[in-house]
């Protein structure tokens, strides 16, 4: 269970002066990455994951917690100042953030967007540090079998949200779950699907995989799309007024619950968060008509709920050891690179770890305000980069990082392979997302389930008779069934969008 | 549905097919019990119902005539064939040139075809960036990124 003390030498360790860089450079990188379009924290953090392995588990983990949470910051400087998303969570910012940048209020509306993150970054913190302790003691009841419903269920959520076809959702995530499957079985040692090459006993790294995915194929599109440089609207000045702080309170404290509670769930990214919030708030208001052309509330709405989302994600990490987007899921690599499995057990036997992760997720959100209000005018400099020189830098962070994961050339040729697999992907309308989810829980998913069989002495029925996943189950059928009939009445809602392979 | 998503079928039919000739033989182990192959024919079996699925789909009229061609006209075509053959190019390179020098010829040539920049800017971005990343990476940070027969 939660206890003060517990936080507080969490706080102490986090303030120590290297995990406190660590938690800047984090930050900043964050912000950088979520300023660039087309650059998302999941290929960011991808791409920094080999590189971190020099660092202790706390600092490295610190690190790409700040890119996680400090790219929801910096998504809406581009959203409101070039109409030009950073991250897909903010693509609902630009509607009413860029109407109020050609109204010459841009500074209002970045500010409005930086502290609205603040405030639902920081207050769901405050449940992160609430929810996740009673929730992983509940976890430690979970065996193989209520494991596997968990799993099911996460991918059944992320497959019904992830684009706008259930059947390539589901091709998506079969695929991701095969490529786990290929190389030496962890309990026989038999080889599955190698064909005689050396290189394919170890498998596919998901590392590598989320590389060509998530960045090889995003810079595929963007060229193709021949993104050059543009021009960003002047900034003004920055404050908004008393009153308009006060008129948007509620639609903060809205979007703080709302993002959260969303955020909690297995497989709902800030993406989804964000449109919800902006379509609930736009319920809520006196007004509705005039989101769209240039309310506040249009701004402080989806920052919110995206920066509030992000802390609810990690509940299910930190007690399940469910991932809750794709950059969750970098995150649960990570720490399972450091030999770290979050989730119950790590609560036993590393709960200082957690709690360190959790006190440097309140400080770097007070270095996001700091960065991201006083330094806007540098940020917006940022999008100014062309990206004839952006594409070919990122592009060799790439290969550095492919390389670095096993110093094997081969990873080179998975990367780039899945870098053309992924921009076909985005063609063609199939969402990343579920297969690089699979590819991180296929392993576990796969262990589990045998492990319930041997539970059961082979019989499947276990799965139905134990009530926590027959209750699991049920809803994962439930969601699915009702996808289905949402997308047949062809009156889907707003959640049910194409969400963007960086999450 | 598009007739990419045709090709998408076969390939789902022809995947779960190789995949179940590879794993049927060994769906039991030695002592009766589930082998190693079990999960993966569980796998072939999503991808062949999910390729039944779209060949149903498309046979019940559910196609898309108005859909954008999958491959590019134009000049976005043409950076992208460029591009993505130099990233093939690179990998090939670095294998004798190394890291160093593969990278610094590939960041020359995607500065030049993505934003025809002067060959003085390129050249000074090209270097400075590859000198300072592989001096980071190799110095610093200890990776052994590989060398060519030139040493970079």
């Amino acid at each position: 269970m939660f206890a003060w003390s517990d936080l507080l030498a969490g706080f102490g360790t986090a303030i120590t002066p290297m995990n406190l860089l660590w938690c800047f450079i984090g930050s900043v990188l964050g912000t950088f990455v979520g300023v660039l379009p087309g650059v998302g924290p999941t290929p960011a953090i991808a791409m920094l994951l080999p590189i971190t392995s020099y660092l202790g588990p706390t600092p490295a983990i610190i690190m790409l917690a700040g890119i996680y949470y400090g790219s929801q910051y910096g998504g809406s400087t581009t959203s409101i100042l070039l109409n030009m998303p950073g991250e897909i969570s903010s693509v609902p910012t630009c509607l009413d953030g860029y109407q109020l940048a050609k109204q010459g209020r841009a500074g209002p509306a970045l500010a409005m967007a930086a502290i609205s993150s603040f405030f639902a970054g920081t207050f769901s913190l405050v449940g992160l540090t609430f929810f996740a302790p009673p929730l992983a003691e509940v976890a430690l009841k979970f065996t193989p079998t209520e494991y596997v419903g968990l799993m099911v269920l996460a991918l059944a959520v992320v497959v019904n949200l992830s684009g706008k076809s259930l059947t390539k959702g589901l091709i998506s995530a079969g695929f991701g779950l095969l490529f786990t499957a290929i190389g030496m079985d962890s309990i026989t040692g038999e080889q599955r699907m190698t064909f005689g090459n050396l290189n394919l006993l170890n498998g596919f790294d998901f590392v590598v995989a989320a590389i060509g995915l998530f960045a090889l194929s995003e810079i595929l599109a963007s060229v193709e799309e021949e993104v050059g440089q543009i021009s960003v609207m002047k900034i003004g000045k920055l404050m908004p007024t008393l009153r308009e702080l006060k008129d948007n309170l509620m639609a903060m404290i809205r979007a703080t619950l709302l993002g959260f509670g969303l955020g909690m769930l297995p497989g709902v990214s800030p993406a989804v968060t964000a449109f919800i919030a902006y379509d609930t708030e736009k319920r809520f208001s006196k007004h509705p008509e005039k989101f769209g052309t240039g309310v506040l509330e249009g701004v402080t709405a989806p920052e919110g709920a995206n920066n509030s989302a992000t802390s609810g994600g990690f509940v299910p990490l930190f007690a399940f050891g469910l991932p809750s987007s794709s950059a969750m899921a970098m995150l649960l690599g990570a720490l399972m690179i450091y030999g770290l499995q979050p989730g119950p057990i790590m609560w036993q036997q590393n709960p200082h770890f957690i709690w360190t992760i959790i006190a440097s997720m309140y400080i770097g959100n007070a270095m996001l305000l700091v960065l991201n209000l006083p330094l806007v005018g540098m940020w917006a400099k940022v999008c100014e980069i062309p990206y004839s020189i952006l594409a070919p830098t990122v592009l060799i962070f790439c290969v550095i990082g492919a390389f670095s994961v096993r110093g094997n050339i081969f990873d080179l040729w998975v990367a780039l392979i899945f870098g053309l697999v992924g921009y076909a992907m985005k063609k063609l309308g199939y969402p990343p997302a579920p297969m690089l989810l699979c590819m991180i829980l296929g392993d576990r998913l796969e262990s589990s389930f045998r492990q319930s069989l041997v539970l059961s002495g082979g019989s499947l029925r276990i799965f139905v008779t134990r009530p926590i996943t027959a209750t699991l189950l049920a809803l994962a059928v439930i969601l699915t069934a009702a996808s289905l009939v949402a997308r047949r009445r062809a009156s889907a809602p707003a959640v049910l969008v194409e969400v963007d392979p960086n999450y | 549905m598009r007739r990419e998503d045709l090709v998408m079928a076969v390939l789902c039919l022809a995947t779960s097919a190789v995949v179940l000739v590879q794993s049927v033989p060994r769906y039991f182990n030695d002592r009766g019990s589930l082998g190693s192959g079990a999960y993966p024919c569980y796998i072939a079996l999503l991808l062949a119902i999910c390729g039944v699925s779209i060949f149903t789909q498309w046979f019940r009229g559910n196609r898309k005539t108005d859909a954008p061609p999958f491959f590019p006209s134009g000049r976005g075509g043409k950076l992208l064939i460029c591009t993505a053959g130099s990233m093939v190019a690179h990998r090939l390179a670095t294998d004798f040139l190394g890291f160093g020098l593969a990278s610094l010829l590939f960041m020359i040539y995607l500065m030049r075809l993505l934003g025809n920049h002067r060959w003085w800017v390129t050249l000074a971005l090209s270097f400075l960036f590859v000198g300072l990343v592989s001096y980071t990476f190799r110095e610093w940070l200890y990776m052994d990124l590989p060398r060519g027969f030139l040493g970079y």
